[in-house]
């Protein structure tokens, strides 16, 4: 389901965004308090991932792929440039971990924030969130085909969920 | 000040003044788990988040994070990592029989000890620079997590990470008999720099 075997694999660093055609396998590896958001257009066989740092969106003169709002807004600009039609735009949001777990307040709940954030933004686009695997304590790496939307989350213990 | 404003002779110092820290940290480990530690001197460099969790060998990497911040005079956190071989290395030097860390859980008996080690290493650290530069620095509880390395490593960018694009990155690497490996990143605040700068007299 996920691609085939020869899928061409792209990695998709912290604060970076990726968007693919077809057989193309979008990697985010090892998401603690990242959010990866994946949006696709199965329709056009077209796709795209975000591996989000921070929620918010950020000023000037930061990279604006590091922050949830301006990181969306650029994957889906690209997106529709490469013919994607935003009516037919589906999501899939994975990550945003509480890595460790008993910290006091002042830390609390980036990996929390960074999922309200991407989803605040999404339905503020009208773009349905068809599944998600977020939150919990532990790490998560995640492939995501561009071209069907299908995903594939494996966590530290090998332990593997399709999405 | 500005991470791009930090020139050779900052670099320098910050070095110098980790260097003396982590001694003091490797001897503390040294004296814990009776065996010998050697310290490689520290690496101090000017990271672009992104690519943080390549230096510790891959975003994928199973490893033992134990993360603190620190408090004081300075502000900051600081990250130690030990790759999952050298954390059931050092677990067996301290609780005999216990295999966790390779069973790919902590036990609750493990994540102590582990914050242990955690907590020895910062204070001495923290101690033996708060001394040199007459500064007060304190470490937090350590917390401690057993993940992927890109897991571990990007929750402490976000602390960072609304500052700036690029993080400073003190790394150290200690080396025991067995086969004993960790890094060591310090990552002050942004604002803590200056204050840590001026107190080793290099800036004005």
């Amino acid at each position: 389901m996920n691609g085939s075997e020869t899928a061409h694999r792209i990695r998709v660093r912290i604060a970076e965004f990726k968007v693919a055609k077809g057989d193309v396998l979008l990697v985010a590896i090892g998401l603690g308090s990242c959010v990866g958001v994946a949006v696709y257009d199965p329709e056009h066989e077209l796709g795209g991932m975000a591996h989000i740092l921070l929620p918010g969106r950020g000023s000037s003169k930061d990279n604006p792929n590091k922050f949830c709002d301006t990181s969306i807004d650029a994957m889906i600009s690209q997106i529709v440039a490469m013919g994607g039609a935003i009516k037919s735009l589906k999501a899939k949001i994975v990550g945003g971990a509480h890595m460790f777990a008993w910290l006091g307040d002042s830390s609390k709940g980036v990996g929390e924030r960074n999922v309200r954030a991407a989803k605040n933004k999404l339905a503020s686009l009208n773009i349905p969130i068809v599944v998600e695997e977020t939150g919990g304590s532990e790490g998560r790496t995640v492939e995501f085909h561009a071209g069907s939307g299908a995903m594939v989350v494996r966590n530290a213990r090998g332990i593997e969920i399709n999405l | 000040m500005l991470l791009s404003d930090l020139n050779t002779v900052h670099l320098d110092a910050l070095r110098e003044i980790s260097n003396i820290g982590m001694g003091n940290a490797a001897t503390a480990l040294s004296q814990m788990i009776g065996t010998r530690v050697d310290l490689r001197v520290p690496k101090v460099s000017v990271a672009a988040i992104e690519e943080v969790p390549d230096l510790i060998g891959g975003a994928e990497r199973l490893v033992v994070g134990v993360y603190l911040q620190i408090y004081g005079d300075a502000r900051g956190n600081m990250l130690l990592i030990f790759p999952r071989s050298s954390a059931t290395r050092l677990l067996s030097m301290l609780i005999p029989g216990d295999d966790s860390a390779r069973e790919g859980l902590l036990t609750e008996n493990s994540a102590s000890a582990l914050r242990e080690i955690g907590n020895i290493l910062a204070s001495s650290y923290l101690s033996a620079m708060g001394s040199l530069l007459s500064l007060t620095l304190i470490p937090s509880v350590p917390s401690v997590a057993f993940d992927m390395a890109g897991a571990i490593v990007d929750y402490t960018l976000a602390e960072l990470g609304a500052e700036g694009d690029t993080t400073l990155v003190i790394e150290t690497e200690f080396m025991g008999e067995p086969q004993l490996q960790g890094h060591f990143f310090v990552l002050p605040d942004p604002q803590s720099l200056e204050i840590l700068l001026r107190a080793g007299k290099v800036f004005k």
